[in-house]
């Protein structure tokens, strides 16, 4: 344009045309465009009405809009037809430069159009200096012009301009924004990078790996030319004449752009999944208010649930908005920074409770990234995933009961019941970041066994393998146990497949994705195999079937008696199953009863180490439940009935379900939760700060299947001896830790405490303190009335242990522990190495009176007196005591689980470190390069 | 509804309800480890207290067939001693000196790996005199009851308090003495005793009287506490405190004047009516001054009793038909004033391991043999000396009678624990110890083996 602007003609002219190749004026369109920018007093630019060039019906652009932050809007609906709704002339913030008339006033005030930019992006800053200079911009709907859009469609060769829609978008906010706001608008400057970062990781996580890169691009041009920038910064503000809020009035109102966000949502909810047209689903209603709503509810099902997520949601978050750091409930320690996320990761050796060469959760790079760029803040990272989950656990099920029922008013509702679960609720509440990534996956993984064991196999066999491999990887890393959910699933499914299913096609595909998502955690996979599948079991979960019925995991939020809606639903629901649905019915009411007896059992101790997890199973249950409820009100909704039995069971089951539904959302918006600010016990400093130094806590319990107060996490094994038994855990000495999800514990320093405390049950030693105490255990912790009378007695005999007055907590003492990461050298330390798992030799040793060695980064640092040396820490083979360049020893087995060093006579300095690192470092590697194919096989292709 | 589907759901809730009431009915599973066993230890704790040039010694003894590996540690007001470690054969008896130059002295004995019975002997130097002998005793915790804190004239009462635990005590002593109110002090509300430590109260300093049991009651922490008795005129005697009051307690005695006081407290809120019996070694007959006494609930009396040699005070308090529980203790006199004090048992066992009670050999040692119960006790009594088990006899004690072990028996041997079991019936014993001159008496109840 530069070029025709400096022709001779050009100078008399009054107005310039810019006109796309791609486009066809309408006869009078000129003429029409001139009309209006004569009949309006000082405009700049003139937009046409775009239609498109194949069907003149359908409207392409009738002017722009932008939020604040840059970001195109426009208020057409995709495929709009045009039936003269924007028909008048109108003032926008920009017009498309397809066809664009400009005056030659505003041209020779503000200048032509950027031309660093270009027709993808260039209208916004331009318009955008047109009006800063006091010129108007309008849309004329009566000079109408055909656009064939032809980069977007992909019809100019070579031009890949419409692949990278976004990275235009970017720019041309960028350089809009940055040159058009005055300085009292500099603000939206952080916001606009904090939104950017935010949309990074939605893209990443959507694996929009092309967009992303468009994103990043933007910038890197935008930083590139930023010169270039802030010197035409300066001409636009030079010819300001008009204030930022005259420019505001033309941009889009937050409730707009809200909405487009709630149209954005609504599109990812529903995926890929076809539905069946819903003309006719039989909702009618007698009131005109009630049919009126029930029309706009209808209209926009998945608009009106997110509007009603957001109400429950809001209210419900209260008590987590400000930065104060959320603790309390299951909720583990977190670290200020993300590298310590990493370090974990890659370390050769287990930094917490007992060490030993266990490999950390892949979870830990989610947690570390999530901690790194987008929220600098590993607490704020804890708090949005336990906000977010939920929300992606009702996303989840929502498709899932989609896929199911093919009914979205019907999948909404259950995944309601499903959000609103007291299993939810009460993961919710206690913070349990595994349990809510368990809960979300679940449902995830049932709607891919529907793909998979569906009539027709999925179109992309690899992307389907793999993207599901990522789901179930991703539940791997978080809750190992949910293996035993997908177990119950693949039998249930192949056991019950769709009518016209196919059974081995399904298995086929099903053993596929498993395989792959166990690639994707591999690691932890070997361990827990090595492990003899202790990493998949738990022991949360109360044996109470009428709580786990409801869904009711452990008493607490959410546990009343309400929760009975939904399994009175889901069963009559069964009943209420149309033919086409009455094998996916079938399927999930197996899948329910099973899931709720499995949890049972579980939780009374009736299935074997490694196959019980009460959560898994329930999770399950849930899944069905609200499956059966999308089934059964898609049958009840797409059929017509006279007045019969039947009408009153459908009445009444929807009066059960709404009111159930009310009810638990009202306990989900008044209720407080059990994390929140300054939620730990009263009494919980005097042992995280009582002592000085390294120490780890027992936690212990007797009532079955209960958590321990926070932040004692819950029971990882039981102390079983004669009739009485109790839950118990190690933790270090800031309760359980988040470098420990997805980790299991057991091994050999778990028997020795096992049985050093069935020593201290049996009643016949009063020196358990002083066999808990190589383990490093200063502190017993229970909650009030979690220690028996027995184990009370049993204590209060103990020579060294002491109770410690404390408010809501019950705290032993342990005076013989010695310092968990301490190298010592006195004559002690030669009866500790050992080999024995000899609890009652270890009381016999005189007090420990221990030097303290210097725990260092990978090691630690000690100094020898004479004989061996002690390490409180798991037996792994890879340690040494290297001293000088000759001295390199060993590790040998200490009480059957910790490590002793004999080091020759006169070794003095010292240090202790881990010497094969480089079998985790390849172990990351190969991870690494694993995770990366797995993206890129499920990348999402860009939008057009 | 469909009829086949309604069908199934009825059919899911039927299973669901039978499976949810078979669930109910089994239960969780039971625990099915048996508990560790191996791993025996315990500990005694001997407030024994001491004095300027006091002497005190631990008697332990080893009545099992396996070697025990015992630890000694000493406290005091200043800083515990580092533990002395020994190991006791089978069938042993080792006597460890311990230091007892201040009035809080104390000691604990730990064991491992088997079970050894632990007590103490002092003897007074300076201007008291005396020995005093008694088991150690294995309770720690927040109540005790010393019954014997007499200060009437010529009597100094002591309390040695001990924590020999990891963190600090906080208790108070209450003194009852048989008047309305009991009496503490300011000095005496909550104590802070630091871990590790052991400090002794004189209770004269509080009331003048000569019925003073104590109360220790602690609010943070746990001890262990004695009760120590000089007389100015010469002879110590030393009770550990009650933490578990019982209706009826065995008080044997022997070798002493014929006559005792009986210190009773009554540790209940009910009114209790005290009687005993007299089990001497040809008859069983009422004690006479202890017969339908009236104790209120809370208060301690004294009684004295005619007593012959050997004999049992068997006395059983009576609450009405409510429940509740005294506590009690034999304080009886040598022949040459030297003082003796027995808390005796509150019920007969079977097995039992009685210490040596004397300070320097050669000494008078006798055993005597109480028993309670309605059935004769057939007794074997094995000596356990430094090298391990000595000599053996046997005897019968009748029903509701106390015998004298032969002399002979003890004779030469007056180190040597001795180890009581009744093969048939059960019983109590008590060692009474003279010095040669006489000067010196000492009384110690034996201590039941587990």
């Amino acid at each position: 344009m530069a070029k025709v602007a400096k022709l001779e003609a050009s100078r008399s002219a009054d107005y310039f045309l810019l006109l796309h190749d791609d486009s066809a004026l309408a006869p009078d369109a000129i003429e029409r465009l001139v009309e209006a920018a004569e009949a309006v007093e000082s405009v700049g630019v003139v937009g046409a009405k775009l239609v498109d060039w194949e069907d003149p019906h359908v409207l392409r652009d009738i002017g722009w809009s932008a939020d604040r932050f840059g970001h195109p809007y426009s208020p057409l609906e995709p495929g709009e037809i045009d039936q003269g709704q924007y028909d008048r002339i109108r003032e926008v913030l920009f017009v498309s430069d397809a066809a664009m008339l400009i005056s030659q006033e505003a041209v020779a005030r503000v200048g032509l159009l950027d031309e660093r930019l270009g027709s993808n992006d260039e209208e916004l800053d331009f318009c955008w200096r047109v009006r800063l200079g006091g010129f108007r911009v309008l849309m004329s709907p009566l000079a109408l012009v055909r656009h064939r859009d032809a980069a977007r469609m992909g019809e100019r060769r070579g031009d890949r301009s419409g692949e990278h829609r976004r990275y235009f978008e970017e720019r041309g906010s960028l350089v809009a924004i940055s040159k058009n706001y005055g300085l009292g608008s500099v603000w939206v400057l952080p916001l606009y990078a904090l939104q950017g970062l935010v949309k990074l990781v939605a893209l990443l996580v959507a694996r929009r790996f092309e967009e992303s890169g468009d994103l990043v691009a933007a910038w890197a041009w935008g930083t590139i030319h930023f010169p270039g920038t802030a010197l035409r910064r300066i001409k636009a503000q030079a010819v300001r004449s008009v204030m930022d809020r005259e420019i505001h009035r033309y941009m889009a109102h937050g409730s707009v752009m809200l909405r487009k966000w709630l149209d954005a949502a609504g599109r990812f909810l529903p995926g890929d999944i076809d539905l069946p047209d819903e003309e006719d689903d039989g909702l009618t209603s007698v009131t005109p208010l009630r049919e009126r709503a029930t029309s706009v509810a209808r209209s926009h099902p998945v608009a009106t649930a997110w509007v009603l997520v957001l109400v429950v949601a809001w209210f419900a978050y209260r008590h987590f908005f400000g930065p104060t750091q959320l603790t309390g409930g299951g909720l583990p320690a977190i670290l200020p920074s993300a590298d310590g996320y990493f370090a974990e990761l890659l370390s050769g050796v287990r930094t917490t409770v007992f060490g030993g060469p266990q490999p950390a959760s892949s979870a830990l790079a989610m947690m570390g990234a999530a901690a790194g760029v987008p929220f600098s803040s590993a607490a704020l990272a804890e708090k949005i995933f336990i906000l977010v989950l939920p929300v992606f656990a009702a996303m989840s099920m929502y498709r899932a009961a989609l896929r199911a029922s093919a009914h979205r008013v019907a999948s909404l509702v259950a995944a309601g019941c499903y959000a609103l679960s007291p299993m939810m609720l009460w993961s919710f509440s206690t913070g349990r970041i595994p349990l809510l990534v368990l809960l979300a996956v679940v449902p995830k993984l049932a709607d891919r066994l529907e793909t998979a064991y569906g009539p027709v196999p999925p179109a992309r066999r690899w992307r389907f393998l793999v993207g599901t491999g990522v789901f179930t990887a991703v539940g791997l890393a978080f809750y190992p146990g949910i293996a035993l959910s997908l177990a119950l699933l693949f039998i249930v499914f192949f056991l019950i497949p769709d009518r016209s299913g196919r059974r081995l096609g399904g298995l086929g595909l099903s053993l596929g994705f498993a395989v792959v998502g166990a690639l994707l955690v591999f690691p932890s996979i070997v361990d827990i195999v090595t492990s003899g599948g202790s990493g998949l079991d738990s022991l949360l979960g109360v044996p109470d079937i009428k709580g786990l019925a409801r869904l009711v995991l452990v008493p607490g939020r959410g546990d009343w008696l309400v929760g009975w809606f939904l399994p009175a639903s889901a069963l009559v629901c069964l009943g209420l199953a149309g033919s086409a649905r009455g094998w996916a019915a079938g399927r999930f009411a197996l899948a329910g009863v099973a899931g709720v007896g499995l949890a049972w059992a579980s939780a009374a101790g009736w299935l074997p180490a490694g196959a019980s997890n009460p959560a898994a199973y329930l999770c399950v249950a849930a899944l069905s439940y609200c499956s059966l409820v999308s089934i059964g009100l898609a049958g009840l909704f797409s059929e017509r009935h006279s007045f019969s039995i039947r009408r009153i069971v459908d009445v009444l089951m929807l009066a059960t379900l709404v009111i159930g539904l009310s009810l638990q959302a009202f306990l989900a918006m008044w209720g407080s939760w059990d994390v929140g600010r300054r939620k730990l016990p009263p009494a919980w400093p005097l042992v995280a700060t009582g002592e000085p130094g390294d120490f780890r806590i027992l936690w212990i319990g007797k009532d079955r299947g209960m958590p321990f107060p926070a932040p004692g996490g819950d029971p990882t094994g039981r102390f079983e001896s004669g009739s009485e038994s109790f839950g118990y855990s190690v933790t270090d000495n800031n309760g359980i830790s988040f470098l420990d999800i997805g980790r299991t514990d057991g091994g050999d320093a778990y028997r020795y405490l096992e049985q050093a405390f069935s020593e201290l049950l049996a009643g016949d030693s009063r020196h358990a303190g002083a066999m808990l105490g190589p383990l490093g255990i200063r502190f017993v912790v229970a909650s009030d009335g979690q220690v028996s009378e027995n184990l009370a007695a049993a204590f209060q005999r103990q020579v060294d242990m002491d109770l410690v007055p404390a408010g809501g907590l019950v705290i032993y003492r342990n005076e013989a522990a010695i310092p968990p990461f301490t190298v010592a050298s006195p004559d002690v330390a030669s009866p500790l190495a050992g080999p024995a798992m000899d609890p009652g030799a270890v009381a016999a040793l005189p007090p420990i009176s221990v030097q303290a060695g210097g725990q260092v980064k990978g090691g630690w640092d000690g100094r020898q007196a004479d004989g061996s040396v002690w390490v409180g820490d798991a037996y792994a083979p890879g340690w040494r005591l290297i001293s000088g360049s000759s001295v390199r020893i060993p590790p040998e087995k200490a009480l059957g689980w910790a490590m002793a060093f004999r080091p020759p006579e006169g070794t003095g300095s010292f240090a202790i470190r881990y010497t094969e690192q480089w079998v985790r470092s390849a172990e990351m590697a190969a991870l690494a390069m694993l995770w990366l194919v797995a993206m890129w096989v499920t990348r999402k292709p860009a939008r057009r | 509804m469909r009829r086949g589907q309604g069908f199934l759901a009825v059919v899911v809730a039927c299973v669901a309800v039978a499976a949810g009431l078979s669930a109910e009915r089994l239960g969780v599973h039971a625990p099915s480890r048996e508990p560790g066993t191996h791993a025996s230890s315990g500990a005694w704790f001997c407030p024994h207290g001491g004095g300027d040039g006091w002497w005190a010694a631990l008697e332990i003894a080893n009545p099992g067939a396996a070697s025990v590996k015992v630890r000694v540690t000493n406290f005091g007001p200043a800083q515990a001693s580092e533990p002395q470690i020994l190991e006791l054969s089978p069938g042993s008896v080792r006597r460890v000196v311990v230091p007892a130059g201040d009035r809080g002295a104390s000691s604990m004995v730990e064991y491992f790996g088997g079970w050894v019975g632990a007590g103490w002997v002092t003897r007074a130097a300076g201007d008291e005199s005396g020995v005093a002998a008694e088991p150690c005793t294995d309770q720690a915790g927040g109540l005790f009851y010393m019954p014997d804190g007499t200060t009437e004239k010529g009597q100094q009462g002591y309390i040695v308090v001990m924590n020999p635990f990891g963190t600090e005590a906080v208790f108070t002593l209450m003194l009852q003495t048989g008047k309305e109110k009991p009496v503490t002090t300011s000095e005496l509300t909550d104590y802070v005793l630091k871990p590790r430590h052991s400090v002794a109260f004189h209770i004269n300093q509080v009331a003048l009287e000569d019925t003073v049991a104590v109360v220790l009651t602690t609010t943070f922490g746990r001890v262990t506490a004695a009760s120590l008795g000089i007389a100015d005129a010469g002879g110590i005697r030393s009770v550990a405190g009650v933490a578990d009051p019982s209706p009826r307690w065995i008080l044997p005695g022997g070798l002493d004047t014929n006559a005792a006081a009986v210190a009773v407290m009554d540790t209940s809120e009910a009114r209790a009516m005290v009687s005993a019996s007299l089990y001497t070694d040809d008859a069983e007959q009422t004690a006479a001054g202890a017969q339908n006494q009236g104790i209120d609930g809370g208060r301690a009396r004294t009684f004295s009793v005619i007593t012959s040699s050997p004999s049992a005070i068997d006395l059983r308090a009576d609450f009405g038909g409510g429940t509740g529980g005294v506590v009690a203790v034999r304080r009886t006199v040598g022949v040459e004033g030297d003082q003796g004090a027995t808390a005796g048992a509150s019920a007969p066992a079977r097995s039992w391991v009685v210490l040596p009670a004397v300070a320097d050999p050669p000494q008078d040692v006798r055993l005597l043999i109480s028993n309670p119960g309605s059935v004769d006790a057939n007794v074997k009594i094995s000596l356990l000396g430094a090298q391990g088990v000595g000599r053996e006899t046997t005897m019968i004690v009748p029903s509701h009678r106390t015998e004298l072990v032969p002399t002979e028996f003890t004779n030469g041997a007056p180190l040597d624990a001795m180890y009581v079991v009744a093969t048939q019936g059960a019983v109590v014993p008590v060692v009474a110890a003279y010095s040669s001159d006489r000067a010196s008496y000492a009384v110690s109840a034996g201590v039941p083996v587990p």
